[in-house]
Formats: structure tokens, sequence, C-alpha cells
């Protein structure tokens, strides 16, 4: 009897398994037994493309990979304590700016110029690289770049009979326009604190010729003049309608510009945005509505198109990996490797490696309007290169309350200035290290 | 054979464990990082000895004190308001009428779904410039309301969506109710005492011990809020919903500030811990248990 229940219970257990592998994918079986990590953040559809990408990827090099992804909020705090902990992923994708926090002396990645048998840098430029370097040691290589562009909602500029602006007085007198023409509730230009920051610095750098922040005396790079301009841009611009007020804007609560009813139905009708995540905007809009590239605004006698321009994402490598060349070898195919292009597409902006570009080109799979922004950056004078440190959020954060405090009548003009140029110096002497 | 008392070791092992890992540990070691210059992103060996720097360092942080202010008003008017709520609403559902387990049922609900992620969300939506009570308000011929772009009325949103969740409250409190003998309404109703009378010299005395518990567990939890700032406002506008919690998460998660994290934390603690001493303290002068009136009266 009891041999009988055994038996039938091997029974059971050889036919579960058997159909449990038979519903399993058949994978190839790896040339040893590594597995790689990797971390990315990303939209559905990136985390789709990327995971077919490390299918094909364990096809052709018989090697796995673990991925491990989520949505950008929480991203950078996992990665941290990954990092500190000493389990962060083989292979990561990273921000620009996080290589201040993790590899200020180069030695927090993994130098991938010591791998260039496996990868083949000679596809990315100069510059790129030296957006990855630090110290000397490339840590990190951009997959796309992006910049902050002008995006506008040309079917409410076309509801009000105005064209989309072409310089800055333009923009500021679309305000007043929009608000006869179409009422209170439309604005030619919206953003949170964030984007309307990275504006007003685009604004004071075209004055100034110069990055706005100077890492090595940790300082700003301007005169306590420039920063009048800076809260003087805020001020005309909620005040004259161009850009909804601190209190319009908080009365939506803490919600993504992109999901905000106003943008979604075409009353905030434009954003100063990354070219890299611009179909996440232009997705949300309801029917009929069209997102355009609006030409890039330049003061009189601008010294620098003052754009934030830098590496949208970048992969890096752990400095203590176990398996650097299979590391390499998975960035080279899923930035270089045709397979790999294909399979990644546009989720993470336009590549910048030119056998990704080339061939993304060959297929026709650049849309237009990713096409109108890379060739407004091609025609663009960019000479000046923001510090990292622009990006930090202490730094963001004190010019933010700055001027949401004059936003709510809490400081005046001049005060908004006088506190942007000494607090903000204030911040950077504290966090630049 | 084991005895008894290996038995019963083994059956709170799996509590022990977890209790020393998960709360025992971290305790300690917040207290040993706000000590330290520790930072996120660094290993823990980098972080240097600091001593009680993080804790003098709040003093002259305004952002701080507007957060602990913040805190505090939040508390004050939080649990007072939510507590009457509750008492009301579960004096109302003592009733002794037809279908009255449905309403028990129906205002318990908001606490089941509690303060979640999905229920800030929704919050978020009523209360926006162009959320639904607007759109009731500007139906009914009343204007709009800057909910959320007011710190007072930010504030305010925020508040109600704590108070919404008064059903946990408001079960203790019913269960407290029905644990008052009849015997003493009917004595009063003898003595011709209004219902008002009632509920102050009968209802209210023998509640204290219930009211103790919710005050206790309603200040605790007051102090901890996190989801509804986070999720409703970031803490603005003009950090005006910026509680203590919320600048615990953010110093160490956004700005990396582990050491002064812990240490904020820790004050966030003793403030907690306070305020339970004080009431466990006074209590001897307003909450009225039934062991001492059996004493009273044996003696």
């Amino acid at each position: 009897m009891n041999a009988y229940r055994l038996h039938r219970r091997f029974i059971l257990l050889g036919a579960s398994a058997a159909a449990l592998s038979a519903c399993l994918k058949p994978r190839p079986a790896p040339t040893s037994g590594r597995e790689l990590r990797m971390s990315w953040w990303g939209g559905s559809s990136a985390h789709k493309a990327t995971l077919e990408a490390l299918r094909l990827f364990e096809e052709k090099h018989g090697i796995r990979v673990r991925g491990e992804y989520t949505g950008f909020a929480g991203h950078l705090e996992r990665l941290t304590t990954q990092i500190a902990g000493g389990t962060a992923p083989d292979v990561m994708q990273i921000n620009w700016y996080w290589q201040t926090l993790f590899s200020r002396d180069g030695t927090g990645f993994y130098d991938l110029s010591k791998l260039r048998d496996k990868l083949d840098l000679s596809q990315f430029d100069a510059r790129t690289l030296s957006m990855g370097t630090n110290k000397g040691v490339l840590n990190a290589i951009a997959v796309s770049n992006a910049a902050r562009l002008f995006y506008l909602n040309q079917t409410t500029y076309q509801k009000a009979g105005l064209s989309l602006p072409t310089t800055w007085d333009e923009l500021f007198a679309r305000g007043p326009q929009f608000k006869t023409r179409l009422g209170q509730g439309y604005y030619p230009l919206d953003g949170l604190f964030l984007e309307f920051i990275a504006l007003a610095r685009t604004y004071v750098v075209q004055g100034t010729g110069k990055p706005l922040i100077n890492a090595e005396t940790k300082s700003l790079n301007c005169t306590r003049a420039d920063m009048y301009d800076f809260a003087g841009l805020y001020a005309r611009m909620t005040r004259d309608h161009v850009w909804p007020s601190a209190q319009v804007r908080a009365s939506y609560g803490n919600v993504a510009q992109q999901e905000m009813r106003p943008w979604i139905n075409g009353q905030f009708a434009g954003t100063f945005q990354w070219n890299s995540s611009i179909d996440k905007y232009s997705d949300t809009l309801a029917a009929k509505q069209t997102l355009a590239l609006a030409p890039y605004l330049l003061r009189p006698g601008a010294k620098d198109a003052g754009m934030m321009y830098r590496p949208a994402m970048m992969f890096a490598v752990n400095a203590k990996t176990p398996y650097p060349d299979e590391s390499a070898l998975l960035i080279e195919f899923l930035l270089n490797d045709p397979d790999g292009i294909r399979a990644m597409g546009l989720r993470r902006g336009v590549p910048v490696s030119k056998a990704a570009r080339s061939l993304l080109n060959k297929e026709g799979l650049i849309t237009p309007i990713q096409q109108q922004s890379e060739a407004q950056l091609a025609a663009a004078q960019i000479n000046v290169v923001e510090s990292p440190w622009f990006e930090h959020p202490r730094v963001r954060d004190g010019f933010q309350d700055i001027l949401e405090a004059m936003g709510y009548g809490r400081l005046s003009e001049r005060e908004a200035g006088d506190r942007l140029y000494d607090d903000i110096n204030a911040i950077l002497h504290r966090v630049v290290r | 054979m084991y005895s008894n008392k290996w038995i019963g070791s083994l059956y709170v092992t799996p509590f022990v464990i977890g209790f020393l890992l998960f709360t025992a540990f971290p305790f300690v070691a917040s207290f040993l990082l706000s000590l330290t210059d520790a930072r996120l992103q660094d290993q823990l060996g980098a972080a240097n000895f600091v001593g009680l720097s993080n804790y003098s360092e709040m003093a002259a942080d305004s952002t701080f004190r507007q957060s602990l202010g913040v805190t505090f008003a939040y508390v004050f008017i939080t649990v007072p308001l939510k507590l009457a709520f509750a008492l009301f609403i579960a004096v109302v559902l003592n009733f002794k009428l037809k279908g009255i387990g449905l309403f028990r049922t129906a205002f318990y609900l908001p606490s089941i779904l509690g303060g979640s992620v999905a229920i800030a969300v929704v919050w978020r939506f009523v209360f926006a410039g162009d959320g639904l009570l607007n759109q009731a308000l500007s139906g009914i011929g009343i204007g709009s309301v800057n909910w959320l772009g007011e710190p007072t009325t930010a504030m305010f949103s925020i508040v109600l969506l704590r108070l919404w969740q008064f059903g946990s409250a408001m079960v203790v409190f019913l269960a407290g109710l029905k644990a008052i003998p009849e015997d003493l309404y009917e004595a009063a109703d003898l003595d011709g005492a209004s219902r008002l009378k009632q509920f102050f010299l009968i209802t209210l005395p023998l509640l204290t011990p219930v009211l103790f518990f919710n005050f206790i567990m309603q200040i605790v939890q007051a102090f901890q809020e996190f989801n509804g700032p986070y999720i409703i406002t970031a803490g603005g506008p003009l950090k005006s919903s910026y509680l203590l919690p919320l600048m615990i998460y953010e110093e160490a998660f956004k700005y990396f500030n582990l050491g002064y994290s812990s240490a904020l934390s820790w004050v966030l603690f003793i403030i907690i811990a306070l305020f339970t001493a004080v009431a466990f303290w006074s209590q001897k002068h307003w909450v009225f248990y039934a062991q001492d009136r059996d004493d009273k009266g044996g003696h």
C-alpha cells in the first residue's frame, strides 16, 4: 500500500514537472553559470523593449541577464541602497548627475576604457565620452542625449490665432494674448518649478555665456544682477499670464505635468521639456491636440544657446562586478549591435551611438518630431556645459523655495534676487564636494 | 520530550527573531547613525562620529523649525477633531434602529480603505482646483476654493483625509458604549436627567478609558502621518504641509543625509514618547476605571 502511494506520488511529481517545463519558454543554455544583473528605470514600453533586448542577448551570447526595473520615482533610492550595501547590479542605468553622488573620484564605477576590446568606444564622439569621465576614468557611457526644448501645443495656438513664438519678447506677448482670446485658464507655457528653473537658467546663461554654477569655486558663476534677472523673469512671466502662478499650479496638488487636466486638454499649451521624454507628454494629450517643436528662443546678442544639453541616461558597470567582460558585452549589444538597437528602438531617446543612429535612420524609425529636435540641436550654438551640481536636489529646492516665496508674495522681486544669490551660494558651498 | 517551557520558547521564537531583526536592530542602528555624518550613497565605514552635532544643527535649521510647527498644528487639530467626530458617530450608531448594522459597516468602510496611496491620489483629485469638490461647489453656485494652492486650506485638506478615517476609533468607542450598564441611564431617566446631562455625567466619564486608549493611538498615528502630504501636496505650498515624517524621508532619500535624518527620527520618537508619557501621567486626573469605582465602593 505504502509502495503504491509512493509510486503514485512520483508519477504526480513527474507529471507536474513535465507540465511546468512545457509552460516555460525554452531558454538557451548559458555558456557557464554566469548570470548578470541589470537595473534600469522607465515606463512600461521601455521595460518591454529592454526585456526583449535582454532575451536576444541571452540567445546570442548564452549569458543570462536578470532585469531589475522600476519607474523613475524611487529608483535612485533603491540603487543608492544597493551600492551602499554592496549589492548593486553588474550593469546599471544611471542619470548623468548621479556620477557626482557615486563616483566623484572616478572609482565608483568600473573603468570602461579597460573594456574597449569588448565595447566599441569608437561609436561615441569625444564629447559624449567626456560626459561620462570623472578624474580621467570613463565611468559611464551615454545611451542618448537630451536637451530642454520648447514644445508647444499647436492646436491651442491655432485656436488663439497665434503663431508659435520665435523670440522671448514674442513669448512674453503671448501671455496677455492667450488671456484675452482664450480665457483666464489658458497659458502659452507651463511646467513645474523644476522646468521654470531650467528655463530661467537658460535665459541667464544666454546673457552670461557661462555655466550657471562653477563647481571649482563652489559658487554661482554669475553676478547678483543676473539673479535679479532670474527672479524678475519669474515675476514677469507669472504676472503677464505667460506661466501659471504658483497658486494656480499648486491648486492641482503634487501631480506630473503631463497628467494634469489643463495639459491634457491643451489649456496649458507648452512645456520646456527634455527632447528624450517628449513622447510621454504628447501621448497624454487629448485627441486632435498636436504638440510641435517651437523655435529655440534666444536673447538679442546671446553669447550661447544656454541649452541644458547632457546625456539623458547612461550605462555604467559596477566597480566590483565579477563579470566586467560580460557586462561590457551586454552594453555593446544594447548600444551597438543591430539586434539590440532594433529591440531598444527609441525607448531611451535617439541613441548617441553612431551605429544605432545610422541603423534607425536607415530604417526610418526616428519620428518627425525627434528628427526636428535633432536638427535644432545640431544648429544650436552650445559651448556651455552646465555643472551637474545644478541638478542636485538641494540646489534645485533652494531655487524653488525662493521662487515660491516670491510667487506667494512673501518676498519682493529684489529680495528674491538677493536670496537667490546668497542662499544658492551658501548651498553650493555646503553640498559641492 | 520537551518541557512546556521549551515549547513555549519555540513558539515565540519567530516573533523574537522578527522583533530583533526588524525592530530592535533598526532602532539601535538609527540612534548610532544619528551620531554620525553617514550619507546614504557612501559605505557605512566612511561615516564619521560627530557626536550630538546633528541634534544641535536642528536648532539652526529653519526648515526643521517650520516642519515641527506644522506637525504640532496638524496633530493638535486632527486628534481632537477626529476623536470628537468618531465619538459623535459612535453615539449615533449606538441607537437601537432598524438596519443599524448596515450603517455601522458603511461608516467603517473608509478606515478599511485607510490612508493608502490610492486613497491619497483620489483625495488629490477631489481637492484639486478642477476637482470634484470644486465642481460640486460651482454646481450649487458657490465659487471654487483653491484647496491645495493656499497654505491654510492645503493643511485643511490633509487634516480631512485623516478625519475621514475615523472608523477604527469609532468602533472602539462603540464597544465602550455597549459596555455601559443600561441601569445607569434608567436611574438617570427616573431622576429626570436630560439626554445631554446623561451624556456628560454618565457616558463620557465611563468612556474615559476608551477615550484615553483612542487618544494615545491617534496621537501616535498623527505624528507619523506621511502618505497624505507626500502624495497630495508634497509638503507645499510654502511647506505648509511639510510634516516631520516627510522631512525625515526627504533628508534620507532625497538629500542622502542619513545621519541627520536618523537624528530627526529620534527627535520625533522622543516627542511621541513625551506626549504618551504625559498622557499616562495625566490619566489619574481624568480617566475613570471600573476598578477604581469598585475599590472606592469597597472602602
